[in-house]
């Protein structure tokens, strides 16, 4: 009887869990609008861009699909693959209301259920921009089955994603459940695969780093999907390759399937190992014996080798010691800021490279990238970490020392690191020893800055967990708008400082760009048109006027009121967001 | 042949043994009281006996079937965990027909039940209101119906009264007597020893993982060699305590 019905029922849990994360998404109004954007910019542009080439479009000339688009195909499918296996190992691989689900339907359906329900956030998100697509297609590529294979071509890409990343998935939260080797290794483990796909995603993402091309990934037979997406129009794919890509998905969505469904009915069954078990027996016992509070500081212990200074009172030292454990025990805070760093870092590290000018550019990157990591590893989810303690911790600790308290491991650990290694950073730049000094003392600054600042926006920002269940669950990576909040706060004026210090040239071109001439371009483009718009033509000439002004002042000029201005800013800036993040945590109603 | 029945049934947990070699017997339509101190392994032994963890070593089974089937297992059993499992976005409604859906009750009959169970429990009135907007009482009432929806042989209850007020509590009692008589097995955890006295045909009580007595409330308040009546209080604190001299006393009781 079950074997029938499993499907309908994995179909309706998909829909469900699909329609629970999209009411908890319509809650969280940020990260809402981040998503719209996310989903609307690229499929207006899509569509402008369709709009204004429409003739050329239609008149586009046959040419065969290129191994590039197959490689970019096979690229992204590789990355979502590792998106999918991340999402289930970190955020979820427990189930939510487990002991429900689990005695109602198979594991087999639940299972299921949970493919169906990403497959749907998956679509849900992409949806808009492969209507787009399909319209172009069918409309100014005059290619009917377009219709039928675009979408087909979607799905097919988002099911074997989903599918395959899951498998990979489960097989590593399997992993991490019973070894008691990969349990305890686990951050730095996760942390060199993070590395390891965000390292090999942007090798190939950018060729002019590494000399891959995506053309070399156009082996893996996935890319064939692009073959399928483009049957009838004038570019002309292989048919042969749109079948196959049929048939190979259809076979690696049942063997990935079979997967899911065993390592699931394995993993939602067995108690995870404990990292801490392994230690020695008489160490377990002599801990054991020690445990009475009056004769162990076990907070304390828990932090060891870092030793919050005595100088601090001690609900601030609590505090501290707390968001350092937190931190250490958490490896997924520390992947969610990865993914960031690469996604910058490898653009600028590969241009450093190609132009020959990494020691220029490391020096000013250290003293503004350390920074703002240290400022974003203890405190971009305060209230959110504190869980079921949140009305605890509210009522038995003073807002001054909670948010004391979350400012000091920045700076007491954080702090002297980022000092030295921007020192070492700047002894093998080109600079001189003043510029070397001034950016030692920059990074100063901006540590001071950025951990100062980062628990209000924390706290603005909270992730809160959905449901807890019986078992113990890793700590909540923080909001993604927290991160981009305090990432710009920190790294635009930063970077700002840093150029004004060591290339001031620079500094006053990249401003008058972004304040004058970009925003003339942008409005001469679209006043393109044979008899121009007067507004648009003069706000443009305006803007221009702005930008030859700002290249008119004399670079001491900018500097020092440039750089004083922002410098004075900063620090306005976290007077006033300690003050609101103390005056938030002593108003804060936990829901 | 007895609903629930376990032989020499085991869970250790590393160097934790939360069950040891547990045998139990209860018949049909039957309430079991399930007693011990905090940690004892009433929890473990439920999850043992809905199939969510696999026993380290021993057997057990519910209605015949062996609790290593969970798919034979499944229609047989009703869970209500110490935690509610709900879902915080959905409604009372909302959760209750979505897990009717899962299990293939039908549908019109199901939507007499669940109102009626809804009526019974004065919870009605906030049955279309968000879960996450509930008070812990307000939860525990919309898993107790979930666990009986499907009027399951066998439900297992742990800490069913807890966060309930008098008469929600009071209806939960009456409601454990109405399933035991229309012939569910009932077992049922809970530190409330009024309640247990008041429902459980049989009481058993574990200690560090193990049945140190059991019996019917009656039997296990008498003192056999003396014949006073003692409360249900003093028999689990005095089975129970880590004194080995009350030890002593308990086992020559
Ligand atoms: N997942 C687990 N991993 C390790 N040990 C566990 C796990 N679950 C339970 N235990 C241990 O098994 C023992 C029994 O726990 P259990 O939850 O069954 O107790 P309980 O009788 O339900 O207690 P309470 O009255 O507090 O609910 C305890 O020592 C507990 O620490
Ligand atoms: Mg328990």
């Amino acid at each position: 009887m079950a074997e029938l019905t499993w499907p309908r029922h994995a179909l309706s849990i998909g829909v469900f869990e699909f329609r629970r994360s999209v009411r908890a998404l319509w809650q969280d109004k940020a990260r809402l609008t981040l998503m719209a954007f996310g989903m609307v910019i690229p499929s207006l542009l899509t569509l402008a861009v369709t709009i204004v080439f429409a003739d050329a479009i239609r008149n586009i000339e046959e040419f065969a699909v290129p191994d590039m688009v197959r490689g970019m195909v096979a690229l992204f499918w590789l990355f979502g693959v590792y998106l999918i296996a991340q999402r289930v190992v970190s955020a979820r691989p427990r189930i939510n209301a487990e002991s429900l689900m689990l005695t109602t339907v198979s594991a087999r359906t639940v299972a299921f259920g949970l493919l169906v329900a990403e497959m749907l956030r998956i679509l849900a998100y992409a949806g808009f921009p492969i209507l787009v697509l399909t319209g172009v297609s069918v409309f100014l590529l005059g290619s009917p089955v377009s219709l039928i294979l675009l979408p087909v071509a979607a799905v097919l890409f988002a099911a074997t994603v989903v599918v395959a990343g899951s498998a990979v998935g489960y097989a590593v939260a399997l992993l991490v459940a019973t070894s008691p080797f990969v349990a305890r290794h686990k951050t730095i483990l996760g942390t060199a695969a993070t590395l390891l796909a965000m390292g090999g995603y942007f090798l190939f993402l950018y060729p002019q780093i590494s000399g891959l091309s995506q053309a070399a990934l156009a082996w893996v037979p996935i890319g064939w999907l692009a073959d399928l997406a483009v049957v009838g129009t004038p570019f002309v794919g292989s048919s042969l390759r749109a079948v196959g890509v049929i048939a190979g998905s259809a076979a690696l969505l049942i063997v990935g399937g079979l997967l899911v469904e065993r390592e699931t009915a394995v993993f939602w069954f067995i108690e995870p190992v404990s990292p801490d078990t392994e230690g020695s027996v008489s160490e377990q016992t002599a801990e054991k014996e020690n445990l009475r509070p009056a004769t162990r500081d076990s907070l304390a212990a828990a932090v060891t080798p870092l030793v919050v200074p005595r100088f601090v009172s001690t609900p601030v030292q609590r505090v501290a010691e707390w968001a350092l454990m937190r931190t250490r025990r958490d490896p997924n805070r520390l992947m969610f800021l990865l993914i960031p760093v690469f996604a910058i870092g490898s653009p600028l590290v590969s241009t450093a490279v190609q132009s020959g000018s990494i020691g220029a550019l490391g020096a000013p990157l250290t003293a503004v990238a350390l920074p703002w990591l240290v400022g974003s590893l203890f405190a971009m989810n305060p209230l959110g970490d504190e869980g079921a303690v949140l009305p605890v911790t509210l009522t038995a600790v003073s807002g001054d020392h909670y948010v004391r308290g979350l400012i000091v491991p920045g700076l007491v650990f954080g702090l002297p690191i980022i000092l030295l290694v921007t020192g070492l950073a700047g002894l093998v730049s080109p600079y001189t020893i003043g510029e070397q000094l001034g950016l030692v003392i920059l990074s100063g600054y901006l540590t001071v800055v950025a951990v100062t600042i980062s628990p209000a926006i924390g706290m603005a920002f909270p992730r809160f967990s959905a449901i807890s269940v019986g078992q113990s669950r890793d700590v909540l990576p923080p909001r993604m708008t927290a991160v981009a909040v305090h990432a710009v706060l920190v790294l635009l004026p930063g970077a700002l400082l840093a150029a004004l210090l060591v290339a001031p040239r620079v500094a006053r071109t990249v401003l008058a760009g972004v304040f004058g001439f970009v925003p003339t371009i942008v409005l001469e483009l679209l006043n393109s048109s044979p008899d121009g718009i007067g507004i648009l033509s003069t706000a443009a000439g305006a803007f221009r006027a702005v930008g030859e002004n700002i290249l008119a002042i004399g670079l001491d000029q900018l500097q020092i009121i440039g750089g004083g201005a922002t410098l004075i800013g900063g620090i306005l800036c976290s007077y006033i967001l300690y003050q609101n993040a103390v005056h938030r945590f002593n108003r804060y109603v936990p829901l | 042949m007895p609903r629930i029945e376990t032989s020499e049934l085991t869970k250790r947990y590393g160097e934790t043994l939360a069950v040891d070699r547990l045998d139990l017997s209860i018949s049909e339509g039957s309430v079991y009281g399930f007693l011990g101190p905090n940690g004892a392994g009433k929890t473990t032994t439920m999850r043992l006996l809905t199939g969510l963890t696999r026993p380290t070593s021993g057997t057990g089974s519910i209605a015949g079937v062996p609790i290593t089937d969970r798919d034979g297992l499944r229609p047989h059993l009703g869970y209500l965990p110490e935690e509610p499992p709900l879902y915080e976005q959905a409604t009372a409604y909302e959760q209750l027909e979505y897990v009717a859906g899962l299990r293939d009750l039908p549908e019109r009959a199901t939507q007499e039940r669940i109102n009626t169970l809804l009526d019974e429990l004065d919870l009605t009135a906030d049955a279309t209101t968000r879960i996450a907007d509930y008070s812990k009482g307000m939860r525990q009432k919309t898993a107790y119906i979930q666990a009986v929806l499907h009027e399951p042989d066998v439900v297992f209850l742990d800490e069913p009264t807890s966060g309930l007020d008098p008469r929600a509590a009071r209806t939960i009692r009456e409601m454990i007597l109405d399933l035991a008589d229309s012939g569910t097995t009932v077992f049922l955890s809970t530190h409330i020893l009024p309640v247990v006295e008041e429902v459980a045909d049989t009481v058993g009580i574990l200690s560090d993982g193990q049945l140190v007595a059991e019996g019917d409330p009656e039997t296990l308040t008498q003192r056999a060699e003396t014949g006073d009546t003692q409360t249900l209080e003093d028999v689990f604190l005095e089975l129970t305590s880590t004194d080995p001299a009350a030890d002593v006393e308990a086992t020559d009781g």
